[in-house]
């Protein structure tokens, strides 16, 4: 099947009843969103924005799973260096 | 010799990036059988591995083993990983760069690492250069199949950095 944008948002509106410009104003929140969470998780990582900031943005869960995935690679680093 | 399990991710991963042969701090090698299958399909085969100076053993052994219901969320190549851990007491070193067998196995008590921690043991012991970690940590993000969001790549370069 041959999917592009244009037909994508063809399927959108004729599915959901909604005329494109809603279409696009929900796929434009919808990126933003998650472009936004992933500039937030990527300063927190790097120690610019405080770990209270991404709790309030994104909620305990969510800052559970980044948290273990950091950890996981300090620990990595950390097994690599005891080689040494 | 200290008995090191390997799940499919980290021999895939580095093998895409022409390192294969940093995985001989860990070797000897077990694969599980359904680990070793997923290997052959990608392209890896027995020769390749012995031309890199690694030394390996398929285990068939985990058919008879019976999964507990902490398996369920993961892939049935990882589930044998698991398995073959449990079956050995969870002493050998596991690696994967899978999170959810990762997690599974260091609550039981395993250690377990991925295919950063091998290229940064490689370094760690003079087998890679620091140019040559820089250069190959950098192909592992952009150029291997290993996933990790952009957020986490620049974690990892920072990490990276900061060895040097």
């Amino acid at each position: 099947m041959k999917d592009t944008l244009a037909e994508h948002l063809e399927f959108l509106v004729s599915r959901r009843g909604q005329d494109e410009a809603t279409v696009l104003a929900q796929a434009l929140r919808k990126g933003i969103d998650a472009l936004y969470e992933e500039a937030l998780v990527e300063e927190f990582l790097l120690g610019r924005v405080a770990r209270e900031a991404v709790l309030q943005a994104l909620g305990p869960e969510r800052l559970d799973e980044i948290e273990y995935q950091r950890n996981v690679l300090q620990r990595e680093v950390g097994w690599g260096l005891k080689g040494a | 010799m200290p008995e090191t399990i390997s799940d499919t991710g980290p021999v895939l991963h580095l093998h895409e990036i022409g390192r294969l042969t940093t995985l001989a701090t860990v070797s000897p090698l077990i694969f599980p059988s359904r680990v070793w299958d997923e290997l052959r399909h990608r392209g890896l085969d027995e020769a390749a591995l012995h031309r890199s100076g690694l030394s390996f053993e398929v285990s068939a052994a985990i058919h008879d083993l019976v999964p507990g219901p902490e398996t369920l969320r993961l892939q049935p190549a990882d589930i044998d990983v698991f398995l073959l851990a449990r079956e050995k007491g969870f002493e050998p070193l596991v690696l994967t760069d899978d999170l959810a067998l990762r997690q599974l196995l260091e609550s039981r008590g395993a250690t377990v690492a991925g295919s950063i921690g091998i290229l940064i043991r490689a370094f760690a012991v003079g087998a890679l250069s620091p140019e040559e970690l820089a250069t190959s940590s950098e192909a592992l993000l952009e150029e291997s199949s290993l996933h990790l969001s952009r957020a986490f790549r620049m974690y990892v370069r920072k990490l990276i950095a900061d060895l040097e």
